[in-house]
């Protein structure tokens, strides 16, 4: 009676399962080939390889006459440029209104309340329009530009004078590096040592010294400037010079940043909030400062709470990046589909776009886990 | 003498390389109640739970009223229809009221109409001394109320054998009585039962037979008398001692 | 010995009321004072400006003007009404099951169910349409399936008899695996045996299947009926005791007849003059735009991805590693990649991986895409929830003798479901207004009509206008459905406790 012995009857399942599955692809995988023959096309990624046949507004050099893989590199180059600098940038927001959120004041709670709710109930991709559309193309023109010493603001984007590395920057930057590292060292140590002896130390006032002593002192006694100012300046109707940030990288930026901020806000509130309020009673009792408290045993304590929805919003702003193909900006994205655009090849451009986004994933899940790792409660 | 209705021979089970149960001989008589004792981690729940099961035997035979316990589906439900059981922890279901929970296996499993499902479960819950709880959910009853219901709901599949695993271990103090009192009648209608327990008043009472369980072997068994009056082996001496004076 | 001084009795007056609330939300300390000036004077400018522009630089005409297509594209006007009526079906649906979830008798929750259950049917036929065949056009098709199958695209008519055979083999299976009558069991066997004969002239057609092998396209269909079968009878055993599955076989047999029929014999061929009546006139999909296709999309996607999720994620628990496996690679690849990239792929990709025959609409890809997207976001919240359920839960039931399937049905998802209600509604906000991403895929939905609104020689700054507009639109509803979802919370734990 072996059909009736339960580990036939598993074994059974799993192999009907697989069967359908693998009809399923068969059928899949054949209507595919006869697809792409109709068209013409073939399963292979040498077509990167071919003119692109159109321009990229930022991220690096490109030229019309680049090739679509290159066209690929500047994608994910200006998808990370949004990206790290969202994250950071919406983490502080976030802090900052999260801690808002908890404040005694009910004005200030009222009007960051109003604003999560805003942000949280309508979508990234319509308070994306409203700002690249409605306010930043909005803005005045480049012959009308609001100018404040070298800074100036117009409908083209802001220009903001650059440094320019000159010769002998390199020498001035490593020694920048190390006064860093040497400083971290010296805090870390001379930290260790008060904690040891009792005896104050100044951690923070020797490191800082090290810190800004070393680059200031290459500064002044190296010959020459290891940098530069160039400033933009007007042009005829263009601005030549300078450093510009350009209107769809401020418009999916500020979107972003906005957008995230507001949803890791009410993480940081429910964080703090779930640290039991014994602990800041217990604290204050042993007599340290409400700035102690916050930082040596509620914020501690409630990262554990906040590490794993953070990660969430983390890898939500990652992949929120990818509108910025409504504001214009050339992301991974939209390179990806400008390229599906000229060449037709679906099938590879979309596997390599999902992989990217894949990989950046699983790099910002690793990286959190990591953290969250450290931070774990030993528990019996 | 009829044949015995739970006959056990030589059962091992082993947990990865961990061997709980090393060679367990039992033979039941219907009608008979048997109390399981012994130290925590002895293989008494697992012993038990091998009958209907919930834990896969690895060595050895187990028979059940005639039928053989192996991988055959149609014999695993067989047996799990004639064995009823009642947990340490009663899982009720929550989000079922009390008359659902033991109407649920009759309907669906034996597929009685709804009526005769219910009037039995009512007959039941008023067996078991309460019979007004029917319409309220297992989170609105006390500890020894819930086990009552649980083991309504056992009764209500008709089971040949009721399977008890430290039924009242979880319970209040003051509620383990009631619960006792219902596995009393219970035994004096002749319902075969296997009971794990440390409550010795009980077993005492009704038991026919006791067996000690230590490291996966049953070291002694015997009547009541004789394991209270005159345990053999040290372990069971000892073990009394030690749940006897307290 | 002095005694104490009476007080007057009550706390002072700067220590309650309203004045109190004062001092202490808004003027506490110092910062606090400073803080509130400043909060003041912010809100005081900003709405200052916004309150100017809205009242006259603002053209509201913008909205106000284009109210019609904004809500209905270009849906024809002459049938708006059905639109109405439509979204009439879903809020009655709606209110029925809210009633029915508190806790009203069970003979309702038969009827939302199978409420539920035709409602696509339903729905979809209002909004877009149906033509119904003639007399003349079933003698003409049939005429031509019975006598000249091989006129027919094969490819058309192998996805057609597959299904012809795989709702057979389920009725069949569920047929002997509920009914002990030796006699209906004997009629459900004649019947299949019929169904059979019916498909021959399709299954008597040549057709190469595995490595190039040319077989009668029959092979696959008894192996389909084969296995439609087996799930059938799996399925029929455990659902025997649902109430009124069993009266309603008879029914599903005889709408097999009118099914096979349609199934196998509607398509395009022949003349004119038998061709089918449009019995309420077709709206293609592509045509559907503004707020209606906005909440046709998220409706469907609801609807769809909720069982899809809950498989999913049963799968993923599953103790067959082939399963589980398959199961985890979906989710965590539709997880770590972005919406728009789904439905990039379902408009672009989608297409090559379906026969050349069988196109499908844009609008259809789309919800294609938003399903599969959010059904792995629910399998991983469901997934949640089964975990939560307790294992003591699952072996007390299968000590009382239920079959897994019984088990998970009957005692582990209600459960679940029940313990991640707030997380699932929370992803179906989510969805909606994730809904506004077709707009970049070329679909016409709220957003995309609002820009060609903008792209108009009169409306042509309006921008702010239309996109606060689509906005608040998100909002209400967003809001409306976070209190719905918070106010279903409370009413669970009230019938939990």
């Amino acid at each position: 009676m072996f059909w009736r012995d339960t580990r036939f009857l598993q074994a059974l399942a799993q192999v009907i399962f697989l069967i359908m599955v693998a009809l399923a692809v068969r059928w899949l995988v054949q209507n595919l080939l006869t697809s792409l023959d109709e068209r013409g096309l073939e399963l292979s990624f040498d077509f990167f390889k071919r003119t692109a046949g159109f321009g990229i507004g930022e991220g690096l050099p490109f030229e019309r006459i680049d090739t679509f893989w290159r066209a690929y590199v500047v994608g994910v180059f200006n998808s990370i440029r949004v990206v790290s600098i969202g994250l950071v940038l919406a983490t502080l927001l976030g802090i900052l209104a999260g801690v808002a959120l908890l404040s005694h004041n009910w004005l200030l709670r009222s009007i960051v309340g109003a604003y999560v709710e805003v942000m949280r109930n309508t979508p990234l991709l319509v308070q994306l329009f409203f700002i690249y559309f409605g306010i930043i193309l909005k803005l005045p023109s480049l012959a009308d530009r609001l100018i404040v010493g070298p800074f100036s603001l117009s409908n083209r984007g802001f220009y903001f004078p650059r440094a320019v590395p000159q010769p002998g920057f390199t020498v001035w930057i490593s020694l920048t590096l190390i006064g860093l590292v040497a400083g971290i060292f010296v805090y870390r140590r001379r930290l260790q040592e008060r904690i040891l002896t009792g005896v104050e130390t100044r951690p923070g006032l020797w490191s800082a010294l090290i810190i800004i002593g070393l680059p200031l002192a290459g500064w002044i006694f190296l010959p020459g400037n290891p940098l530069a100012i160039e400033d933009p300046v007007l042009i005829g109707l263009r601005i030549e010079g300078g450093a510009r940030l350009t209107p769809e990288f401020a418009g999916i930026l500020f979107g972003l940043v906005l957008y995230t901020g507001a949803f890791i806000a009410d993480i940081v509130r429910a964080g703090i909030l779930a640290v039991p309020k014994g602990q800041r009673e217990a604290a204050t009792a042993s007599g340290l400062s409400p700035s102690q408290v916050l930082r040596l045993v509620i914020l501690p304590q409630a990262m554990r709470v906040i590490i794993p929805p953070l990660t969430n919003q983390y890898l939500n702003l990652a992949k929120n990046s990818s509108l910025a193909v409504g504001v214009g900006f050339p992301d991974l994205y939209n390179i990806s589909s400008t390229i599906f655009n000229q060449s037709g090849q679906a099938v590879q451009v979309i596997t390599l776009m999902m992989g990217t986004y894949l990989l950046m994933s699983l790099m910002i899940s690793a990286v959190m886990n990591f953290a969250n790792d450290r931070l774990k409660i030993r528990e019996r | 003498m009829s044949d015995p209705v739970i006959s056990c021979t030589d059962v091992h089970k082993w947990f990865g390389n961990f061997e709980a149960l090393k060679g367990v001989d039992m033979q039941v008589e219907k009608g008979e109640v048997i109390v399981i004792f012994g130290p925590s981690g002895s293989g008494k729940s697992t012993f038990i739970r091998t009958l209907n099961r919930l834990e896969e035997h690895q060595q050895g035979t187990i028979i059940i009223d005639g039928i053989e316990l192996t991988h055959d589906v149609r014999n695993i439900a067989a047996i799990r229809s004639e064995i009823g059981m009642v947990f340490q922890q009663f899982n009720l279901f929550p989000h079922l009221s009390v008359l659902q929970n033991v109407t649920l296996a009759p309907i669906w499993v034996r597929k009685w109409p709804k009526e005769k499902a219910e009037e039995v479960a009512v007959q039941l819950l008023e067996r078991v001394g309460i019979p007004e709880q029917a319409q309220k959910y297992p989170g609105q009853l006390s500890g020894g109320q819930q086990q009552r219901v649980a083991i309504a709901r056992a009764l209500a599949m008709q089971p040949k054998i009721m399977l008890f695993d430290e039924p009242t271990s979880a319970l209040d103090p003051e509620m383990i009585k009631e619960v006792l009192d219902v596995m009393i009648g219970l035994a004096k209608t002749g319902m075969t039962m296997l009971v794990v327990t440390h409550e010795m008043g009980f077993a005492r009472a009704v038991a026919d037979r006791m067996y000690f369980f230590d490291e996966g072997l049953v070291i002694e068994s015997g009547s009541p008398d004789d394991i209270f009056k005159s345990p053999q082996e040290d372990r069971t001496k000892l073990f009394l001692s030690q749940i006897l004076t307290h | 010995m002095a005694q104490a001084r009476p007080t007057s009795g009550k706390p002072p007056v700067i220590s309650i009321g309203f004045v109190a609330w004062l001092r202490e939300n808004l003027f506490s300390s110092l910062a606090n004072t400073l803080l509130t000036l400043g909060s003041l004077a912010i809100l005081y400018f900003a709405g200052r400006s916004f309150l100017t522009w809205a009242f006259t630089q603002a053209n509201w005409g913008a909205v106000t003007g284009n109210l019609k297509v904004l809500t209905w594209g270009r849906y024809p006007e002459a049938q708006v009404w059905r639109l109405g009526v439509s979204l009439l079906i879903l809020i009655v649906l709606g209110v029925i099951t809210w009633r029915v979830w508190r806790g009203e008798p069970s003979t309702s929750r038969r009827i939302v169910l199978l409420g539920w259950a035709i409602s696509p049917v339903v729905l979809t036929i209002l909004i877009r349409g149906v033509t119904l065949p003639t007399p003349a056009t079933i003698a003409n098709n049939l005429g031509y399936y019975l006598f000249r199958p091989d006129v027919l695209p094969l490819l058309e008519q192998s996805w057609r008899g597959t299904s012809a055979m795989i709702w057979v083999g389920l009725l069949l299976g569920l047929t002997r695996g509920m009914i002990e009558s030796r006699r209906a069991r004997l009629a459900a066997l004649i019947a299949s045996a019929a169904a059979l004969l019916f498909l021959l002239p399709l299954g008597l057609q040549i057709e190469p299947w595995i490595f190039g092998l040319k077989i009668p396209f029959l092979i696959p269909l008894l192996v389909n009926l084969l296995l439609a079968t087996l799930i059938g009878q799996a399925a029929g055993h455990s659902l025997a005791n649902v109430g009124g599955v069993q009266g309603a076989l008879p029914w599903l047999w005889g709408l097999s007849v009118p099914l096979l029929l349609i199934l196998l014999t509607t398509f395009d061929v022949g003349v004119a003059s038998v061709a089918p009546v449009e019995a309420l006139p077709i709206v293609e999909p592509n045509i559907w735009s503004g707020i209606m296709l906005t909440l046709v999309l998220a409706v469907v996607s609801i609807v769809a991805s909720f069982p899809i999720g809950v498989l999913l994620a049963l799968g993923r628990r599953s103790k067959l590693p082939v399963v589980r496996w398959v199961c985890i690679l979906f989710i965590e690849v539709v997880r770590g990649v972005p919406l728009i990239t789904i439905l990039f792929m379902a408009q672009v990709m989608l297409p090559l991986f379906l026969p050349l025959e069988l196109s499908i609409d844009r609008v259809v890809r789309a919800m294609a895409g938003m399903t599969l997207f959010t059904a792995a976001y629910l399998a991983e919240i469901v997934r949640g929830g089964l975990q939560a359920v307790h294992q003591e839960q699952v072996e007390a039931a299968h000590a009382l003798g239920l079959s897994e399937i019984l088990v998970t049905g009957l005692i582990v998802l209600p459960q679940a479901l029940r313990a991640v209600i707030p997380p699932i509604m929370g992803q179906f906000v989510s969805m909606f207004k994730d809904t506004s991403l077709v707009a970049i895929v070329g679909l016409l939905d709220l957003l995309a009509v609002g820009q060609s609104v903008i792209k108009q020689r009169e409306y042509l700054g309006a921008v702010r206008e239309i996109y606060l507009f689509a906005g608040l639109f998100y909002f209400v509803v967003s809001y409306a459905m976070s209190t719905a979802s918070r106010r279903l919370e409370i009413q669970l734990g009230v019938v939990e406790s």
